[in-house]
């Protein structure tokens, strides 16, 4: 048995190498994908700019007179503009891991082959 | 013991006739069942185990456990010396100023290039091996609050024909380390010979794990005797092949998820699989029971755990919901105002809850869910009803809790809740300065739109109350809520809401809640949430049976505070005083609790234990030292009282309740005394009412209190501040007969409701009652000669009748006939009385003794069979005392001297 589990063992040890490629284009894409959504949730709950669409119309600190609601619009469009400004940008940012997930092992074989064929250079 | 739990959790399961649950056939696959080896069916779900348990399997992914973790070192090593090469020979050659730029690129100078590409190849091997063996586990499914479930037992003889969405293979929720033990308990049998593996070595694996051996600690066994007890449960055999899973077992692994869902955990933790081994296996329950670990305490000490490992879970998960909550009380659309007045008079607890401050609220889910089904129903002002102390404060902070979570319903997301500081609010301020400021606070609270406003103790700042002089915030407070302007919550006592707001308009704007006390069962894991916080800080640990005695001692004995709350400050103090007497890192055992209990009110430590088994046998002899005679008296007092102690009672009546009855002077007083001192541990025990001050109806106001008025009730006011006492009451058939009705109640339900409706607890209180009834003919009887059986016949058939009504006889626990006393018993008495004399003057330097010429004098004087001990108390005070007092007021008695007396009277040598 125990021969049976050595064969086994070498042979996962084997796959799990093997697998590498595979694993990075499935099981790790959807890793990333998912730490990415969540990191982009956590920037919307941050800048939250749907909070303020929502209420584009309520004025603010309470102010229901017409003034107050005026000011309170513009502020409103301002901050939902600026808001959305901020929330791209953040989920531009977000998505350079997924980019460059994909995109990395082109990159790295290439570099690393031509790397290779380069040759020592002292 | 049941063989089984109360409520049946464990599953009726199914084996693959084919693998014997084992998964496989040598190494293939089970062909009959797929790989699902062992199942049950509920709610329509087939449920099974789909991990194999072979040997091979086991060893193979222990080592493949083995083989990834080299895996990741291999990757940490080779990129550590990928990039520690490609730094050295960028040091050594001088290229670290090309790094970055495209001539370090065009070239592969001293292969730095290809150093630095197969590092990064290794970090992304790493960042494999490490994401692809952190599996996520499964969730259990969540139990819906709602809906009765359909715990119908499915049994299915073909697990395959079920859809693959409608199978769960339990074995994906459980924890690794859940997976660990049950591995390792299979090796186990294994290694053993054993033809099956059996739920005790399951058992054996657990109490390697420390969370397990702690729980034996904490219920005072040593997990070692444990270890060994279960030891013999498991057999030695000699077989070689693969043990097969008993019935049990697979029970107990199946069984596992059941208690998960129940108890409402996200995965199979250690703690559910401990309850299911438990449940299965009745040898491992009755072993333990050998060894004092009874089945429900050893229930609460795994909730214990369980309830620390949630509260750990939520609060993580609570500190990531309060990273978005304002603290300045803004909500998040900017469309509340800033309340500066309010915040002047009021505490944010919001922000308290965000920064920390609140402690768990255990145990109080129904309360929450009410108030937020109420909520929801749209009412805008609920009124928390319950005692102080039984946790109303708790709910608030378990709601404000979940508003920061968002896990409530629309209308509280969002909000702040505010407490209003009642005296803050009214101090340095008149009373229609107060009004003033509570209106601008509603106005402010009102614009606001944020807010929930939260009153604690709303009875304070009604009219009338005693502290807030006549500040009534009730027509204010409904005028808003009414409206539906302001939403409230208030909490109130009981009495403060009968006296002040069930009459006030505030009563129909708020819905009440009535928030109960704890029982014990609650009370112990509301405890158990809060010791670790304890512990922490006085750095001791709590055994499970301290935590008993904390909660049954505090509902006997502590009664002016509820449960939980008089547990939780209890065991506060207990460890402070176990840590100021042995220092840090102690273990606080239940006499430690007792004898906080004992420095807190006095009662003896004997008592609060109920341990001392030699005085209980020893009863009789004990009262025999102070109260002469009296045999059947004394007989029937002390069964009633061991009953008690070893507490086969019932519970819901007073310890014991007596009718002493016979003449005057016989000693029935001197019993009682005796009692609260063997009993109670003093005289000061007592409590004793007149009753012949009682004869006229309206006097049982007296006793308990006039309507409304607090603390105006003699009686009640006594047992309330003394529970563990003795009520003496005194001449009993002189009282004015209304007030038998009230007694009624007392010894059958062991409480009375006082004048302003708080019920006072008799349970802890031995009454005796003392009655001259009959005197005369009891006297009769004697004088015919008439034996105590006779005179017992007649006292209670005919001549209690004619005082009392036959219901309240009936609910003594004794009738107990004090007869006459003899000429012997009364010398006896004599010796005691003259005893006490001897004590006095020895106290003086000055010796006593009594001749007997001078006992026959006090004989003949102080015998009187009708008037039994009290003539002889008057002949020692003529004869002695009087002579005794002159011949030292006089000077004339030195140190040294000796007092004789004889029927001469008194002499000095």
């Amino acid at each position: 048995m125990f021969l049976l589990i050595a064969q086994r063992l070498l042979l996962t040890a084997f796959l799990d190498v093997v697998y590498f490629p595979f694993w990075w284009y499935t099981s790790g894409v959807v890793h990333v994908w998912k730490w990415t959504l969540r990191v982009v949730a956590e920037g919307n709950a941050t800048f939250a700019p749907g909070v303020w669409l929502k209420n584009l119309f309520v004025p603010m600190f309470g102010q229901y007179d017409f003034q107050g609601r005026l000011v309170s619009f513009f502020m409103r469009v301002m901050n939902v503009i600026i808001r959305t400004i901020f929330l791209t940008i953040w989920m531009v940012l977000a998505m350079i891991p997924l980019i460059s997930w994909f995109v990395l092992p082109v990159v790295v074989s290439y570099f690393f082959i031509r790397s290779i064929t380069l040759g020592y250079v002292r | 013991m049941s063989d089984k739990l109360e409520q049946p959790v464990l599953p009726q399961v199914s084996i693959c006739g084919t693998c014997h649950g084992r998964g496989g056939v040598n190494i293939a696959r089970c062909p009959t069942c797929k790989g699902s080896h062992v199942w049950y069916g509920m709610r329509s779900n087939l449920y099974y185990i789909g991990t194999a348990l072979t040997t091979y399997q086991i060893t193979y992914r222990k080592w493949k456990r083995v083989l990834h973790g080299f895996e990741i070192i291999g990757a940490v090593v080779a990129s550590v010396a990928f990039f520690g090469l490609l730094g050295q020979r960028m040091y050594e050659y001088g290229l670290f100023p090309l790094f970055g730029t495209p001539v370090f690129w065009k070239m592969n100078s001293h292969n730095t290039q290809t150093l630095f590409w197969a590092g990064i190849i290794s970090l992304s091997f790493l960042l494999y091996r490490i994401w692809s063996n952190s599996k996520k586990i499964a969730f259990v499914e969540t139990k819906k609050y709602d809906k009765e479930e359909d715990v119908s037992i499915e049994i299915i003889d073909d697990p395959t024909v079920y859809k693959r969405n409608k199978k769960i293979d339990i074995t994906k929720t459980y924890t690794d380390e859940v997976w660990r033990v049950v591995e390792h308990g299979y090796l186990r049998a294994r290694n053993s010979g054993a033809s099956h593996v059996e739920p005790a070595h399951i058992f054996l694996a657990l109490l390697d794990l420390v969370s397990v051996k702690s729980m034996f600690l904490r219920l005072g066994v040593s997990p070692k005797l444990v270890y060994a007890k279960i030891q013999d449960l498991t057999k030695k055999e000699n077989k070689k092949t693969d043990p097969l899973l008993s019935k049990e077992v697979t029970e107990v692994l199946l069984g596992a998820y059941e208690y998960a869902r129940k108890d409402r955990e996200e995965h199979v933790y250690i703690t559910a699989l401990l309850q299911g081994v438990i449940a299965s296996s009745s040898p491992i329950r009755e072993a333990l029971y050998d060894i004092t670990i009874e089945e429900k305490q050893l229930q609460q000490v795994i909730a214990w755990v369980r309830i620390r490992e949630q509260l750990r879970r939520k609060y993580s998960a609570f500190r990531r919901a309060a990273g978005h909550t304002s603290k300045k009380g803004m909500d998040r659309a900017m469309t509340a105002i800033a309340t500066p007045f309010l915040n002047q008079f009021s505490i944010d607890l919001t922000t308290q809850a965000v920064l920390g401050h609140v402690s768990p609220c255990v145990g109080r889910e129904k309360e929450l869910d009410e108030i937020f089904r109420i909520v929801e129903s749209g009412a805008a002002g609920i009124l928390l009803v319950g005692g102080h102390g039984v946790g109303k404060m708790s709910i608030i902070e378990g709601m404000v809790e979940r508003i920061i979570k968002g896990d409530v319903p629309k209308y509280l997301q969002e909000k702040r809740v505010v407490q209003v500081s009642s005296s803050a609010l009214l101090a340095g301020t008149t009373t229609s300065g107060a009004q003033e400021r509570l209106l601008r606070m509603m106005s402010e609270v009102r614009r606001a739109g944020n807010i929930v406003l939260f009153m604690k103790n709303i009875h304070d700042l009604m009219a009338g109350a005693g502290d807030s002089e006549g500040l009534d915030v009730s027509e204010t407070l409904a005028e808003y809520i009414g409206s539906g302007q302001v939403m409230a919550f208030a909490t109130t006592t009981p009495q403060g809401q009968s006296a002040y707001i069930s009459n006030s308009q505030l009563s129909q704007g708020m819905r009440v809640i009535q928030v109960k006390e704890m029982d014990h069962d609650q009370a112990i894991q509301a405890l158990e949430a809060h010791v670790g916080g304890i512990e922490y800080k006085h750095n001791v640990f709590f055994s499970y049976h301290a935590l008993d005695a904390a909660v049954t001692l505090s509902k006997q004995f502590l009664h002016d505070i509820p449960l939980p709350k008089s547990a939780i400050s209890l065991s506060g103090e207990v460890a402070s005083a176990v840590r100021r007497r042995a220092g840090n890192h102690q273990f606080v055992t239940k006499e430690d609790v007792a004898a906080v209990i004992h420095d807190k009110t006095g009662i003896p430590i004997t008592s609060i234990s109920h341990d001392e088994s030699t005085a209980l046998l020893a009863l009789e002899k004990e009262m025999h030292l102070r109260v002469i005679g009296q045999d059947s008296a004394v007989q029937q007092v002390a069964n009633a009282l061991r009953r008690a102690r070893a507490g086969v009672r019932q519970t819901n009546r007073p310890i014991a309740s007596f009718l002493f009855m016979g003449p005057t002077g016989v000693g029935k007083t001197e019993l009682a005394k005796t009692i609260s001192s063997v009993y109670f541990g003093g005289e000061d025990r007592m409590i004793r009412v007149d009753m012949s001050e009682y004869q006229t109806p309206d006097s049982v106001y007296r006793l308990i209190g006039r309507p409304g008025v607090q603390g105006s009730g003699l009686l009640t006011e006594a047992v309330r501040k003394k529970p563990f006492s003795l009520i003496l009451l005194d001449e009993f058939e002189k009282a004015n007969p209304a007030l038998f009705d009230l007694f009624l109640q007392v010894f059958d339900d062991g409480r009375l409701t006082d004048s302003i409706g708080r019920v006072i607890d008799f349970t802890n209180t031995i009454i005796i009652t003392t009655s001259n009834a009959g005197t005369k003919r009891l006297q009769e009887h004697i004088r015919a000669g008439h034996t105590m059986e006779e005179m017992q016949q007649d006292m209670t058939k005919n001549v209690l009748q004619e005082y009392f009504r036959p219901e309240l006889l009936n609910r003594f626990d004794g009738v107990v006939l004090f007869k006459p006393l003899t000429k012997k018993e009364v010398q006896e008495i004599a010796v005691l009385m003259l005893r006490r004399i001897e004590k006095e003057l020895d106290t003086r330097g000055i010796a006593f003794r009594v001749e007997d010429t001078g006992m026959e004098a006090l004989i003949r004087d102080g015998y009187d069979q009708e008037f039994g001990a009290r003539p002889m108390r008057r002949a020692i005070v003529e004869l002695i005392e009087n002579p005794l007092a002159t011949l030292l007021v006089r000077g004339g008695l030195r140190r040294r001297d000796t007092v004789v007396f004889n029927e001469q009277g008194l002499r000095v040598e």
